[in-house]
Protein backbone atom coordinates (compact mmCIF):
# COMPACT_ATOMS: atom_id res chain seq x y z
CA UNK A 1 0.00 0.00 0.00
CA UNK A 2 1.46 3.34 -1.04
CA UNK A 3 1.37 6.23 1.42
CA UNK A 4 -0.12 9.60 0.46
CA UNK A 5 0.15 12.93 2.32
CA UNK A 6 -1.16 16.42 1.61
CA UNK A 7 0.88 19.35 2.93
CA UNK A 8 -0.55 22.84 3.04
CA UNK A 9 1.48 26.07 2.74
CA UNK A 10 0.13 29.56 1.89
CA UNK A 11 -3.33 28.62 0.62
CA UNK A 12 -7.04 28.86 1.26
CA UNK A 13 -7.60 25.10 1.29
CA UNK A 14 -9.49 25.11 -2.00
CA UNK A 15 -7.23 22.50 -3.57
CA UNK A 16 -7.76 20.31 -0.51
CA UNK A 17 -11.52 20.61 -1.00
CA UNK A 18 -11.05 19.79 -4.70
CA UNK A 19 -9.26 16.60 -3.60
CA UNK A 20 -12.16 15.65 -1.29
CA UNK A 21 -14.62 16.57 -4.05
CA UNK A 22 -14.14 13.14 -5.66
CA UNK A 23 -17.20 11.87 -3.74
CA UNK A 24 -17.50 8.07 -3.89
CA UNK A 25 -14.36 7.80 -6.03
CA UNK A 26 -12.36 8.46 -2.87
CA UNK A 27 -13.24 4.90 -1.74
CA UNK A 28 -11.73 3.56 -4.96
CA UNK A 29 -8.65 5.69 -4.29
CA UNK A 30 -8.29 4.47 -0.70
CA UNK A 31 -8.18 0.85 -1.87
CA UNK A 32 -4.87 1.68 -3.56
CA UNK A 33 -3.29 4.33 -1.33
CA UNK A 34 -3.25 5.13 2.38
CA UNK A 35 -3.76 8.74 3.48
CA UNK A 36 -1.28 9.46 6.29
CA UNK A 37 -1.26 13.26 6.65
CA UNK A 38 -3.96 15.78 5.78
CA UNK A 39 -5.06 18.62 8.03
CA UNK A 40 -8.67 18.54 6.86
CA UNK A 41 -9.37 14.83 7.24
CA UNK A 42 -6.88 13.43 9.76
CA UNK A 43 -5.58 14.62 13.10
CA UNK A 44 -1.88 14.04 12.40
CA UNK A 45 0.30 16.99 13.35
CA UNK A 46 3.63 16.02 11.78
CA UNK A 47 4.47 14.60 8.37
CA UNK A 48 5.37 10.91 8.89
CA UNK A 49 8.76 9.67 7.68
CA UNK A 50 9.12 8.17 4.19
CA UNK A 51 5.90 8.95 2.34
CA UNK A 52 5.55 7.78 -1.26
CA UNK A 53 3.61 10.70 -2.73
CA UNK A 54 3.26 14.16 -1.16
CA UNK A 55 0.90 16.70 -2.67
CA UNK A 56 1.91 20.27 -1.78
CA UNK A 57 -0.88 22.80 -1.81
CA UNK A 58 -0.14 26.55 -1.87
CA UNK A 59 2.87 28.72 -2.61
CA UNK A 60 5.64 30.07 -0.40
CA UNK A 61 4.98 33.26 1.61
CA UNK A 62 6.83 32.94 4.93
CA UNK A 63 10.03 31.35 6.23
CA UNK A 64 7.81 28.77 7.96
CA UNK A 65 6.53 27.67 4.55
CA UNK A 66 10.10 27.14 3.34
CA UNK A 67 10.88 24.93 6.35
CA UNK A 68 7.76 22.79 5.90
CA UNK A 69 8.41 22.51 2.18
CA UNK A 70 12.00 21.34 2.67
CA UNK A 71 10.85 18.81 5.26
CA UNK A 72 8.25 17.51 2.81
CA UNK A 73 10.89 17.18 0.09
CA UNK A 74 13.17 15.21 2.44
CA UNK A 75 10.41 12.78 3.37
CA UNK A 76 8.80 12.33 -0.05
CA UNK A 77 9.77 10.02 -2.87
CA UNK A 78 7.55 11.94 -5.30
CA UNK A 79 6.60 15.59 -4.70
CA UNK A 80 3.61 16.92 -6.64
CA UNK A 81 2.61 20.59 -6.81
CA UNK A 82 -1.18 20.80 -6.45
CA UNK A 83 -2.98 23.90 -7.70
CA UNK A 84 -1.91 27.15 -9.31
CA UNK A 85 -0.37 28.66 -6.16
CA UNK A 86 2.09 25.79 -5.82
CA UNK A 87 2.82 25.67 -9.55
CA UNK A 88 3.09 29.37 -10.49
CA UNK A 89 2.51 31.47 -7.35
CA UNK A 90 -1.19 32.04 -8.00
CA UNK A 91 -3.27 35.11 -7.26
CA UNK A 92 -1.24 36.02 -4.10
CA UNK A 93 1.71 36.42 -6.48
CA UNK A 94 0.20 39.69 -7.69
CA UNK A 95 1.27 41.24 -4.36
CA UNK A 96 4.83 41.07 -5.72
CA UNK A 97 3.91 44.12 -7.81
CA UNK A 98 4.25 46.17 -4.61
CA UNK A 99 7.15 46.11 -2.20
CA UNK A 100 6.85 44.01 0.93
CA UNK A 101 6.75 46.80 3.50
CA UNK A 102 4.03 48.83 1.76
CA UNK A 103 1.77 45.79 1.40
CA UNK A 104 2.24 44.86 5.09
CA UNK A 105 1.52 48.46 6.05
CA UNK A 106 -1.64 48.46 3.96
CA UNK A 107 -2.93 45.18 5.39
CA UNK A 108 -2.24 45.93 9.06
CA UNK A 109 -2.56 49.73 9.27
CA UNK A 110 -4.41 51.32 6.38
CA UNK A 111 -7.33 48.98 5.65
CA UNK A 112 -10.56 50.99 6.27
CA UNK A 113 -11.88 48.60 8.95
CA UNK A 114 -8.75 48.86 11.14
CA UNK A 115 -8.31 51.28 14.03
CA UNK A 116 -4.80 51.82 15.42
CA UNK A 117 -3.31 48.75 13.76
CA UNK A 118 0.29 47.63 14.26
CA UNK A 119 2.40 45.37 12.06
CA UNK A 120 3.12 42.24 14.17
CA UNK A 121 6.86 41.78 14.66
CA UNK A 122 7.31 39.37 17.62
CA UNK A 123 7.12 35.56 17.36
CA UNK A 124 5.98 35.58 13.71
CA UNK A 125 7.83 33.96 10.80
CA UNK A 126 9.57 36.29 8.38
CA UNK A 127 7.54 37.29 5.32
CA UNK A 128 9.22 36.78 1.93
CA UNK A 129 8.17 37.49 -1.66
CA UNK A 130 5.52 35.08 -2.95
CA UNK A 131 7.05 32.34 -5.08
CA UNK A 132 6.10 28.96 -6.53
CA UNK A 133 7.52 25.95 -4.68
CA UNK A 134 9.78 25.12 -7.64
CA UNK A 135 12.05 28.03 -6.65
CA UNK A 136 13.09 26.14 -3.51
CA UNK A 137 12.78 22.41 -4.18
CA UNK A 138 12.64 20.01 -7.11
CA UNK A 139 9.07 19.28 -8.21
CA UNK A 140 8.31 16.00 -9.94
CA UNK A 141 4.89 16.77 -11.35
CA UNK A 142 2.45 19.67 -11.52
CA UNK A 143 -1.35 19.59 -11.30
CA UNK A 144 -2.33 23.17 -12.19
CA UNK A 145 -5.79 24.71 -11.96
CA UNK A 146 -7.65 26.98 -9.59
CA UNK A 147 -9.01 24.69 -8.23
CA UNK A 148 -7.60 21.59 -10.00
CA UNK A 149 -10.01 19.07 -11.51
CA UNK A 150 -10.86 16.32 -9.00
CA UNK A 151 -10.81 13.70 -11.75
CA UNK A 152 -7.31 14.75 -12.77
CA UNK A 153 -6.03 14.58 -9.18
CA UNK A 154 -7.37 11.04 -8.83
CA UNK A 155 -5.86 9.89 -12.13
CA UNK A 156 -2.48 11.38 -11.24
CA UNK A 157 -2.41 9.77 -7.78
CA UNK A 158 -3.47 6.36 -9.11
CA UNK A 159 -0.90 6.33 -11.89
CA UNK A 160 1.86 7.58 -9.56
CA UNK A 161 0.97 4.79 -7.12
CA UNK A 162 1.28 2.25 -9.94
CA UNK A 163 4.61 3.76 -10.98
CA UNK A 164 3.54 4.94 -14.44
CA UNK A 165 5.11 7.88 -16.26
CA UNK A 166 2.99 11.00 -16.64
CA UNK A 167 2.94 13.71 -19.31
CA UNK A 168 1.39 17.16 -19.38
CA UNK A 169 -1.10 18.11 -22.13
CA UNK A 170 0.63 20.07 -24.91
CA UNK A 171 -2.43 21.81 -26.40
CA UNK A 172 -3.99 25.13 -25.44
CA UNK A 173 -7.49 25.96 -24.19
CA UNK A 174 -8.36 27.30 -27.69
CA UNK A 175 -7.87 23.78 -29.10
CA UNK A 176 -10.59 22.47 -26.77
CA UNK A 177 -12.91 25.46 -27.07
CA UNK A 178 -15.97 24.98 -29.31
CA UNK A 179 -16.25 28.72 -30.06
CA UNK A 180 -13.33 28.40 -32.46
CA UNK A 181 -10.34 30.61 -33.22
CA UNK A 182 -10.88 34.38 -33.77
CA UNK A 183 -11.77 35.14 -37.38
CA UNK A 184 -11.63 38.94 -37.33
CA UNK A 185 -10.00 41.67 -35.26
CA UNK A 186 -11.88 43.07 -32.23
CA UNK A 187 -13.18 46.60 -32.71
CA UNK A 188 -12.96 47.65 -29.04
CA UNK A 189 -12.30 46.28 -25.59
CA UNK A 190 -15.16 44.89 -23.51
CA UNK A 191 -15.43 44.20 -19.79
CA UNK A 192 -16.94 41.05 -18.29
CA UNK A 193 -20.21 42.71 -17.23
CA UNK A 194 -21.23 43.32 -20.87
CA UNK A 195 -23.07 40.18 -22.03
CA UNK A 196 -21.27 38.34 -24.86
CA UNK A 197 -22.81 37.12 -28.12
CA UNK A 198 -23.41 33.34 -28.19
CA UNK A 199 -21.33 31.03 -30.42
CA UNK A 200 -18.70 33.67 -31.20
CA UNK A 201 -15.08 33.66 -30.10
CA UNK A 202 -14.70 35.86 -27.02
CA UNK A 203 -11.34 37.26 -28.16
CA UNK A 204 -12.96 38.30 -31.44
CA UNK A 205 -15.61 40.23 -29.49
CA UNK A 206 -12.95 42.08 -27.50
CA UNK A 207 -12.83 40.25 -24.15
CA UNK A 208 -9.49 39.38 -22.55
CA UNK A 209 -9.60 35.63 -23.08
CA UNK A 210 -6.32 33.95 -22.13
CA UNK A 211 -7.18 30.79 -24.11
CA UNK A 212 -4.40 31.06 -26.75
CA UNK A 213 -1.58 30.85 -24.17
CA UNK A 214 -3.09 28.64 -21.44
CA UNK A 215 -2.50 24.93 -21.01
CA UNK A 216 -5.39 22.63 -21.96
CA UNK A 217 -6.97 19.97 -19.76
CA UNK A 218 -9.99 21.70 -18.28
CA UNK A 219 -12.22 21.19 -21.33
CA UNK A 220 -12.61 24.97 -21.85
CA UNK A 221 -15.25 25.21 -19.13
CA UNK A 222 -15.28 29.00 -18.81
CA UNK A 223 -15.49 29.99 -22.52
CA UNK A 224 -18.31 27.43 -22.95
CA UNK A 225 -20.26 29.33 -20.28
CA UNK A 226 -19.54 32.71 -21.88
CA UNK A 227 -16.85 33.77 -19.42
CA UNK A 228 -13.37 34.60 -20.76
CA UNK A 229 -10.57 32.25 -19.72
CA UNK A 230 -8.36 33.82 -17.05
CA UNK A 231 -5.45 31.44 -17.47
CA UNK A 232 -5.62 29.47 -14.22
CA UNK A 233 -3.84 26.46 -15.70
CA UNK A 234 -0.69 28.41 -16.41
CA UNK A 235 1.43 28.77 -19.55
CA UNK A 236 1.08 26.18 -22.31
CA UNK A 237 3.97 23.83 -22.99
CA UNK A 238 6.04 26.00 -25.36
CA UNK A 239 5.11 29.33 -23.75
CA UNK A 240 7.86 30.79 -21.57
CA UNK A 241 5.92 33.63 -19.98
CA UNK A 242 2.13 33.70 -20.05
CA UNK A 243 1.60 37.46 -19.89
CA UNK A 244 4.27 38.34 -22.44
CA UNK A 245 2.86 35.74 -24.82
CA UNK A 246 -0.62 37.22 -24.39
CA UNK A 247 0.77 40.70 -25.04
CA UNK A 248 2.18 39.36 -28.32
CA UNK A 249 -1.18 37.88 -29.22
CA UNK A 250 -2.99 41.12 -28.47
CA UNK A 251 -0.39 43.15 -30.37
CA UNK A 252 -1.08 40.89 -33.34
CA UNK A 253 -4.86 41.17 -33.38
CA UNK A 254 -5.58 44.52 -31.73
CA UNK A 255 -2.57 46.84 -31.85
CA UNK A 256 -4.69 49.79 -33.01
CA UNK A 257 -7.67 49.35 -30.68
CA UNK A 258 -5.92 49.02 -27.30
CA UNK A 259 -4.62 52.30 -25.99
CA UNK A 260 -4.07 52.84 -22.28
CA UNK A 261 -2.37 50.14 -20.21
CA UNK A 262 0.56 49.76 -17.93
CA UNK A 263 1.96 46.88 -15.89
CA UNK A 264 -0.29 47.52 -12.90
CA UNK A 265 -3.52 47.51 -14.88
CA UNK A 266 -2.85 44.71 -17.29
CA UNK A 267 -1.08 42.42 -14.85
CA UNK A 268 -4.47 41.49 -13.40
CA UNK A 269 -5.60 40.23 -16.79
CA UNK A 270 -2.36 38.86 -18.17
CA UNK A 271 -0.60 37.56 -15.07
CA UNK A 272 -3.55 36.70 -12.82
CA UNK A 273 -2.01 33.37 -11.76
CA UNK A 274 1.55 33.34 -13.07
CA UNK A 275 3.10 36.66 -12.02
CA UNK A 276 5.34 35.06 -9.38
CA UNK A 277 6.97 32.83 -12.00
CA UNK A 278 7.14 35.35 -14.88
CA UNK A 279 10.19 36.87 -16.58
CA UNK A 280 9.30 40.28 -15.12
CA UNK A 281 9.40 38.82 -11.60
CA UNK A 282 12.85 37.41 -12.39
CA UNK A 283 13.97 40.89 -13.49
CA UNK A 284 12.61 42.47 -10.27
CA UNK A 285 14.30 39.82 -8.10
CA UNK A 286 17.64 40.24 -9.85
CA UNK A 287 17.52 44.05 -9.55
CA UNK A 288 16.59 43.94 -5.85
CA UNK A 289 19.25 41.33 -5.13
CA UNK A 290 21.81 43.59 -6.79
CA UNK A 291 20.83 46.54 -4.58
CA UNK A 292 21.37 44.55 -1.38
CA UNK B 1 38.92 50.11 -14.05
CA UNK B 2 38.26 49.91 -17.74
CA UNK B 3 35.88 52.20 -19.55
CA UNK B 4 32.29 50.94 -19.67
CA UNK B 5 31.41 49.67 -23.14
CA UNK B 6 27.68 49.07 -23.49
CA UNK B 7 26.62 45.78 -25.04
CA UNK B 8 23.76 46.52 -27.41
CA UNK B 9 21.57 44.04 -29.20
CA UNK B 10 20.18 45.29 -32.52
CA UNK B 11 17.36 43.56 -34.36
CA UNK B 12 17.33 44.59 -38.01
CA UNK B 13 14.51 43.89 -40.44
CA UNK B 14 15.77 41.97 -43.46
CA UNK B 15 13.88 44.17 -45.92
CA UNK B 16 14.98 47.62 -44.81
CA UNK B 17 17.60 48.22 -42.15
CA UNK B 18 19.68 45.08 -42.68
CA UNK B 19 19.86 45.73 -46.41
CA UNK B 20 20.91 49.32 -45.81
CA UNK B 21 23.63 48.32 -43.35
CA UNK B 22 24.79 45.60 -45.77
CA UNK B 23 25.26 48.10 -48.61
CA UNK B 24 26.97 50.56 -46.28
CA UNK B 25 29.41 47.92 -45.09
CA UNK B 26 30.26 47.00 -48.68
CA UNK B 27 31.40 50.60 -49.05
CA UNK B 28 33.62 50.07 -45.99
CA UNK B 29 31.56 52.26 -43.68
CA UNK B 30 31.88 50.70 -40.23
CA UNK B 31 29.58 50.71 -37.21
CA UNK B 32 30.37 50.37 -33.53
CA UNK B 33 31.79 47.00 -32.50
CA UNK B 34 29.70 46.63 -29.36
CA UNK B 35 26.45 46.60 -31.33
CA UNK B 36 25.54 43.00 -32.08
CA UNK B 37 23.29 42.74 -35.12
CA UNK B 38 20.63 40.06 -35.53
CA UNK B 39 18.81 39.73 -38.84
CA UNK B 40 15.08 38.99 -38.59
CA UNK B 41 12.68 38.26 -41.46
CA UNK B 42 10.34 41.01 -40.28
CA UNK B 43 10.37 43.27 -37.24
CA UNK B 44 7.02 41.69 -36.33
CA UNK B 45 8.93 38.49 -35.51
CA UNK B 46 10.39 40.05 -32.37
CA UNK B 47 8.17 39.13 -29.43
CA UNK B 48 8.12 40.67 -25.98
CA UNK B 49 9.65 37.45 -24.62
CA UNK B 50 12.77 37.96 -26.78
CA UNK B 51 13.26 41.49 -25.46
CA UNK B 52 12.72 40.53 -21.81
CA UNK B 53 15.14 37.62 -22.15
CA UNK B 54 17.78 39.88 -23.70
CA UNK B 55 17.65 42.14 -20.64
CA UNK B 56 17.54 39.18 -18.29
CA UNK B 57 20.74 37.81 -19.85
CA UNK B 58 22.58 41.11 -19.46
CA UNK B 59 22.12 43.28 -22.57
CA UNK B 60 22.57 46.99 -21.76
CA UNK B 61 20.21 48.09 -24.49
CA UNK B 62 18.01 46.71 -27.23
CA UNK B 63 17.41 48.65 -30.44
CA UNK B 64 14.98 47.56 -33.13
CA UNK B 65 14.75 48.76 -36.74
CA UNK B 66 11.63 48.15 -38.81
CA UNK B 67 10.31 49.30 -42.15
CA UNK B 68 8.56 52.62 -42.63
CA UNK B 69 4.86 52.86 -41.81
CA UNK B 70 2.92 51.29 -44.66
CA UNK B 71 6.05 49.75 -46.13
CA UNK B 72 6.11 46.45 -44.26
CA UNK B 73 6.35 43.39 -46.49
CA UNK B 74 3.88 41.60 -44.23
CA UNK B 75 1.31 44.44 -44.03
CA UNK B 76 1.59 45.51 -40.35
CA UNK B 77 4.46 43.65 -38.65
CA UNK B 78 6.31 46.86 -37.82
CA UNK B 79 3.25 48.43 -36.18
CA UNK B 80 2.66 45.32 -34.06
CA UNK B 81 6.19 45.43 -32.72
CA UNK B 82 5.86 49.17 -32.14
CA UNK B 83 2.87 48.40 -29.89
CA UNK B 84 4.83 45.75 -27.99
CA UNK B 85 7.80 48.07 -27.54
CA UNK B 86 5.55 50.87 -26.27
CA UNK B 87 4.01 48.59 -23.63
CA UNK B 88 7.34 47.03 -22.67
CA UNK B 89 8.92 50.47 -22.18
CA UNK B 90 6.24 51.22 -19.55
CA UNK B 91 6.84 47.79 -18.00
CA UNK B 92 10.61 48.31 -17.80
CA UNK B 93 10.02 51.70 -16.17
CA UNK B 94 7.83 50.06 -13.51
CA UNK B 95 10.30 47.25 -12.93
CA UNK B 96 13.17 49.68 -12.41
CA UNK B 97 15.37 48.93 -15.41
CA UNK B 98 14.39 52.09 -17.29
CA UNK B 99 12.39 52.19 -20.49
CA UNK B 100 15.15 54.22 -22.18
CA UNK B 101 17.13 51.03 -22.66
CA UNK B 102 14.68 49.94 -25.34
CA UNK B 103 14.14 51.87 -28.57
CA UNK B 104 12.49 51.24 -31.92
CA UNK B 105 12.90 53.22 -35.13
CA UNK B 106 11.16 52.94 -38.47
CA UNK B 107 13.58 53.46 -41.38
CA UNK B 108 13.61 53.00 -45.14
CA UNK B 109 16.00 50.68 -46.98
CA UNK B 110 18.17 53.48 -48.44
CA UNK B 111 18.75 55.37 -45.18
CA UNK B 112 22.04 53.84 -44.02
CA UNK B 113 23.35 57.17 -42.70
CA UNK B 114 20.26 57.65 -40.60
CA UNK B 115 20.54 54.14 -39.13
CA UNK B 116 24.19 54.64 -38.20
CA UNK B 117 23.32 57.98 -36.59
CA UNK B 118 20.51 56.38 -34.56
CA UNK B 119 22.88 53.61 -33.47
CA UNK B 120 25.55 56.11 -32.38
CA UNK B 121 23.05 58.24 -30.49
CA UNK B 122 21.64 55.17 -28.75
CA UNK B 123 25.16 54.02 -27.84
CA UNK B 124 25.96 57.39 -26.26
CA UNK B 125 22.63 57.39 -24.39
CA UNK B 126 23.22 53.94 -22.91
CA UNK B 127 26.73 54.98 -21.94
CA UNK B 128 25.22 57.82 -19.95
CA UNK B 129 22.58 55.61 -18.27
CA UNK B 130 25.18 53.04 -17.19
CA UNK B 131 25.39 49.24 -17.22
CA UNK B 132 22.44 46.90 -16.86
CA UNK B 133 22.06 46.07 -13.14
CA UNK B 134 21.31 42.45 -14.01
CA UNK B 135 24.68 41.82 -15.57
CA UNK B 136 27.08 39.93 -13.34
CA UNK B 137 30.15 41.95 -12.47
CA UNK B 138 32.70 39.63 -14.06
CA UNK B 139 31.39 40.27 -17.54
CA UNK B 140 32.48 43.89 -17.93
CA UNK B 141 35.64 43.92 -15.80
Amino acid sequence: MKKLAIVSLMSDGGCHVAFLDMHENILKLLQNVELVHSYMVLDVKRIPDSVDVILVEGGVRTSHDIEVLKEARRKAKILVALGSCACFGGIPGLSNLFDLYSSLKYVYEKTPTIIKGVIPRENVPEVVRVSPISRYVKVDFQIPGCPPESKEIMEVILSLAKGEKLTQPTKTVCDECPLGPPRKKPSRLRRIFEPPKPNTCLLEQGYFCMGPVTRAGCGAKCPRAGIPCDGCRGPASKVLDQGAAMLNTLATIAYNTIKDFNLRTYSVYFYKYSFASSLIEDLIRKIQGEKK
Amino acid sequence: MKEFKPLILAFLCENSAYRAIDVACMRKISYLESIRVIKVPCSGRISSTHILQAFSNGADGVIIFGCLKGGCNFVDGNLRTQFRVKKLKETLDTVGLGGDRLEMYLVGFCEAGKILKYMNDFYMKIKEIGPNPLKSKEVFK
